[in-house]
């Protein structure tokens, strides 16, 4: 059972005692384990990414009475490498009068941010690539930085329909910052830190969706707009604006805005089970095998919650947004001070 | 003022425990080709021809709207009646609109249900569906021929 438990800190050690072997300075060392681990977590994204493009294939297959793809592989697991060889080999299309840089720098501007936040996740007490004292922050900063990246795409493409689009969502992601951020400030007084792991440390009797419930309704709200999925995907409307910001992009350009969006869903699945959910804490299993298996929960109660309502307007999107979760939001706020001064 | 008899927001719970339940109960799909599909009664596929009946009076290649039937066939002397020499059916411009089944005087023709019709080329869709010369003198029940 220990082996178990200490499996992932025994293969960090079994790499630190590899590169030791070598006989380089300690610096060196110290280095290249990091830059495995760095390896480690890239490959977890992008085969997280591809895999989760499956599973939501499969999960809406069986909302709708149907199975998701069947026949390539062994239940259809290599589905998404053929999609990726596909995508390969698709031409780079760069509209004529589209302003190059920008359209080629947008999917990299979206992206990047997104795996950067895996710097501050914690899978478990001892796996967590820098456990920042203001890891909250950090998060909740560098998952803003990607609306940039949507504007530039949407201006660049030299499309009116990119344009809106683009204008669109950056619109819906602004707004729904604000309830995002004031739904999770509830947990953070009750834990009194933001460091993500105090906050998961401070689960370890009660999880804090049963104090802030209203909060983790909020959350979850303002994360399915935040990642752009129904009912608030008008980023992407599909039947209405081609693809929104993302129409004149083709091949692996595409490709890299559609991994950023299923990276997003992970991240946005992982804070939820740390701040909400609490994180590694629970009986019996090792650490790590419980945050992923809260992790899959979220991310199936997303997937759910997709093939479920159908889309919000605009106009709809934006009241809910600011007259609605913030007002709920600042409310949960208030009486999480109110409960925590009485108790 | 309108009571309201259901929670706020009951409507979203409603639609989310249709759509677990849903994820839980049998597929439509039908797993064609590893499954065969079940064809209704009155499917109307391939037209499926008995010489032994045909009388050769031809209203079938008259009435067909695609010109997909052709008959060819001569005056037995003894007995004055026409017998039919070939039968051709041409499944390429068959619309399956069944007029030849309907207006057929001997019920000699009727729907099949193959359906998986496919070739890779126009002419074996060109189907010699009785041929005198084939078959010798004899007139014997011809086969649907298969690709």
């Amino acid at each position: 059972m220990e082996a178990i438990y200490n499996l992932p800190v025994a293969i960090a050690g079994a790499i630190r005692e590899y590169f030791q072997g070598f006989g380089v300075s300690p610096e060196l060392e110290y280095l290249l384990t990091v830059l495995v681990g760095g390896v480690g977590v890239l490959a977890f994204i992008a085969f997280s990414a591809m895999y989760l493009i499956y599973g939501e294939r499969k999960v809406a297959g069986y909302i709708q009475q149907r199975y998701g793809p069947k026949h390539v592989g062994p239940f259809g697991l290599f589905q998404s490498f053929a999609d990726v060889i596909k995508l390969l080999g698709k031409e780079d299309l760069i509209p004529d009068q589209a302003d190059k840089t920008v359209f080629t720098l947008a999917p990299y501007v979206v992206f990047v941010p997104t795996v950067m936040l895996f710097a501050v996740i914690p899978f478990s007490k001892q796996l967590v690539a820098v456990d920042l004292n203001i890891g909250l922050v950090y998060f909740l900063s560098f998952s803003s930085v990607s609306v940039i990246g949507l504007l530039m795409a949407g201006w660049s493409s030299n499309n009116k329909y990119s344009l809106v689009g683009g204008m669109r969502a950056v619109a819906q992601l602004i707004t729904y910052e604000v309830p995002l951020i004031f739904s999770l400030l509830g947990v953070v007084m009750i834990a009194g830190s933001l460091r993500l792991s105090d906050i998961v440390e401070a689960q370890k009797n009660i999880w804090f969706i049963v104090p802030q419930f209203l909060a983790f309704l909020v959350y979850l709200t303002a994360a399915t707009a935040e990642t752009g999925r129904t009912p608030f995907d008008l980023i992407e409307g599909e039947s209405e604006i081609v693809a929104g910001a993302f129409t004149e992009y083709s091949g692996m350009r595409w490709a890299l805005f559609f991994l950023a969006e299923y990276t997003h869903l992970v991240t946005v699945s992982f804070l939820a089970s740390i701040m909400f959910l609490g994180g590694w804490n629970g009986p019996l299993l090792p650490p790590y095998i419980w945050m992923l298996l809260k992790v899959v929960l979220m991310i199936l109660i997303f997937m759910w919650i997709r093939w479920t309502f159908p889309r919000y307007r605009i106009d709809q999107m934006l009241n809910i947004g600011w007259k609605v979760l913030i007002p709920v939001s600042i409310v949960n706020i208030f009486l999480t001070g109110i409960g925590i001064h009485v108790l | 003022m309108r009571v309201v008899s259901k929670m706020y927001g009951s409507g979203l719970l409603t639609g989310l425990k249709t759509t677990l339940k849903n994820a839980f109960t049998p597929k439509v799909t039908v797993l064609y080709p590893y499954v065969k599909p079940q064809l209704p009664d009155r499917a109307r596929w391939a037209i499926e021809y008995d010489a032994d009946r045909c009388i050769a009076c031809g209203i079938c290649e008259q009435v067909c709207p695609s010109a997909a039937l052709s008959l060819k066939s001569h005056r037995d002397p003894e007995t004055k009646k026409k017998v039919v020499d070939e039968y051709v059916y041409n499944q390429g411009h068959c619309i399956y609109c069944g007029f030849c089944v309907e207006n057929c005087p001997t019920h000699c023709l009727e729907h099949g249900k193959t359906f998986e019709m496919s070739s890779f080329s126009r002419d074996s869709l060109r189907r010699v569906l009785y041929s005198r010369e084939e078959t010798g003198e004899e007139q014997r029940k011809s086969e649907v021929k298969s690709e």
